[in-house]
């Protein structure tokens, strides 16, 4: 029963970690765009979420306001890089600081938000989750059950999207600019769809993550960027990206593994208050994996050169 | 019919007056239907500004561009792409190296035209039929490697790839005009081998000159006329050579691109 909790606490809080790997794998991977937006639009996604359903607001409402919230934190990034000529990684800067502010705006200062800055959802207020509950030991099931349908559904949609005229040029655009222009791309147009697609899903993702917390903090988002990245390199590592179907699939097998090893270090023993240092293991781990992994090839094949030489003397 | 009118061109002009550089100078150039042009020229001469500006990459100071009399000079790159189809000096420029050839292709294929968010991006069979006989022309057995990434092939495929996509969709566009620009920069060697060896006689010439001056005696005297002789035929030497290089080059790009013109008329088709 334990391990079954385990697994329900993987999934639940892996599943909605796998959008947000998506969305980051738009920007960084596909369109060569170091996004720092993710923080600010996984935030701003969880605070409108969750304030809507406190206000009495519908649970699916709120969802998709939340993906909207999101994109357009990456319209505004978009907007600066090509507009204003901001470079890349200071555009989402900019935006990340200022959705930490937007986002105390949106919670409004109630007695409860003043002083400690979280919004917390009464019991009667329902989550797209507990819409679906019937009681009992079922709830985990349909939770985690409902986070993998959004997470197919998400995965079906870029993989086509992603395939499509537009998606085409938009992969064009991230790889090679210049020759997108000659032929006939609109590159500015292009990146800021892709950034504002990238964190209406970071957006989804966080309103996801913090409906099933039932309350949002302004301090949640801090440091799911770095899980984001990790995910996309650990997937990338252990699954390949052959094709691109292969690629959207191993990405968010990622953000799953991810919280595997956090959720088992911690269980066998590994201090609470040390997590933060194995964060920044299993990512230097992660980002060198390419290169051990090439390392252990190029060993083996000396390996076999030697045997053949052998063989021939 | 392109037209070039009293274009301009200054490169750096914010920054310190020393390093502004005025790379065209009220350049006017008339190119007609069906006329194969090249320009050649030593390195910094102009040769890719021009280029660039007739593709939009880079704005002129002053001057039009027209093209069959209408007004393009405030165009963007992706604007005017479908009236042009451009080969870059670069091979890894021209083509995506993380994208399939095929993919390549299909991109060259819709330029010009409306990207939709709902079709598919990889044509029929019959699409990509043709663009296996179109590369099969080049014999380098790029028709058998349509799903493998560009960024595994070698600089010259690439090129080959990228000059089937400059000339792809000139077919289909109801503007006659087929410009194809080719910038060549084969004499650049030769240009540096030369431009050595003149500056060494040159030198040579001067301290001979120092060397006469304070000697002053008829019998250390170094034969100067000799030297100027000398370097006067190297001169004009290089000229010739350049000429030579440039005829063979104009008619090698000739050939190249009456292959890739004559393939897209046979292979042509409606879409």
């Amino acid at each position: 029963m334990d391990f079954v909790n385990l697994l329900f606490i993987i999934l639940t809080s892996g599943l909605p970690c796998s959008l947000l790997a998506l969305g980051i794998f738009i920007t960084y991977r596909l369109l060569d765009f170091a996004d720092l937006t993710a923080e600010g639009s996984f935030l701003i996604g969880g605070v409108v979420c969750i304030t809507i359903i406190k206000n009495g607001g519908n649970a699916f409402l709120a969802t998709v306001i939340a993906i909207l919230a999101g994109g357009m934190c990456g319209l505004i990034t978009g907007l600066l890089h090509t507009k204003l000529k901001i470079p890349k990684l200071l555009s989402g800067i900019i935006t990340m600081t200022a959705s930490a502010s937007i986002a105390m705006l949106i919670m409004g200062s109630t007695v409860e938000t003043m002083f400690t800055n979280v919004v917390t959802l009464s019991y009667t207020q329902d989550t797209i989750y507990s819409l679906f509950f019937v009681g009992g030991v079922w709830n985990q099931v349909i939770e985690a059950g409902i986070m993998l349908v959004i997470v197919l559904v998400v995965l079906f949609l870029l993989y086509f999207f992603f395939g499509t005229e537009y998606g085409m040029a938009i992969r064009a655009t991230g790889m090679n600019p210049q020759m997108s222009r000659a032929q006939g791309i609109n590159t500015d147009l292009s990146t800021i769809f892709a950034v504002s697609l990238s964190n209406a899903l970071i957006g989804l993702a966080g309103a996801m993550f913090c409906q099933d917390l039932r309350s949002v903090d302004v301090k949640t988002a801090s440091g799911f960027l770095v899980i984001g990245l990790a995910s996309i390199i650990i997937g990338e590592t252990i699954f390949g990206k052959k094709t691109f179907k292969n690629w959207i699939i191993s990405v968010s097998l990622g953000a799953i593994i991810y919280f595997v090893i956090v959720n088992f270090a911690i269980r066998v023993g590994f201090p609470t208050e040390m997590k933060n240092l194995l964060y920044a293991v299993l990512i230097v781990i992660a980002l060198c994996m390419p290169f051990i992994k090439d390392y252990f090839k190029k060993l083996f094949a000396k390996k076999k050169e030697g045997g053949l030489e052998s063989v021939n003397n | 019919m392109l037209t070039i009118k009293n274009v301009t061109k200054v490169f750096n002009m914010t920054g310190n007056k020393d390093d502004a550089r005025k790379a065209l100078d009220n350049l006017n150039l008339t190119v007609n239907d069906g006329e194969f042009v090249t320009i050649i020229g030593s390195n910094g001469s102009g040769k890719t500004t021009t280029l660039n500006i007739i593709t939009g990459e880079k704005m002129p100071d002053s001057g039009k561009v027209l093209l069959s009399g209408m007004d393009i000079t405030k165009l963007k790159v992706h604007q005017r792409a479908k009236y042009f189809g451009r080969v870059f000096q670069d091979p890894m420029i021209g083509t995506s190296a993380e994208m399939s050839c095929l993919e390549n292709m299909e991109l060259s294929f819709r330029r010009g035209k409306h990207r939709s968010m709902l079709k598919w991006g990889f044509s029929d069979n019959t699409v990509k039929l043709l663009f296996q006989k179109q590369l099969a022309e080049f014999d380098l057995g790029l028709e058998n490697r349509l799903s493998q990434k560009v960024g595994v092939m070698s600089g010259g495929q690439r090129q080959a790839l990228t000059l089937l996509m400059a000339s792809t969709d000139c077919r289909i566009d109801t503007e006659k005009e087929f410009y194809t620009m080719h910038v060549n920069v084969e004499t650049g060697a030769l240009r540096v081998q030369a431009e050595r060896e003149i500056n060494e006689l040159q030198n040579r010439i001067k301290e001979a000159k120092k060397v006469n001056k304070t000697a002053g005696t008829q019998a250390n005297e170094i034969n100067v006329s000799e030297l100027e002789a000398s370097l006067k035929k190297l001169k004009a030497d290089y000229k010739g050579k350049i000429k030579e290089k440039a005829e063979v080059c104009k008619n090698e790009a000739i050939e190249f691109y009456r292959k890739a013109v004559e393939q897209y008329k046979t292979n042509s088709i409606t879409r």
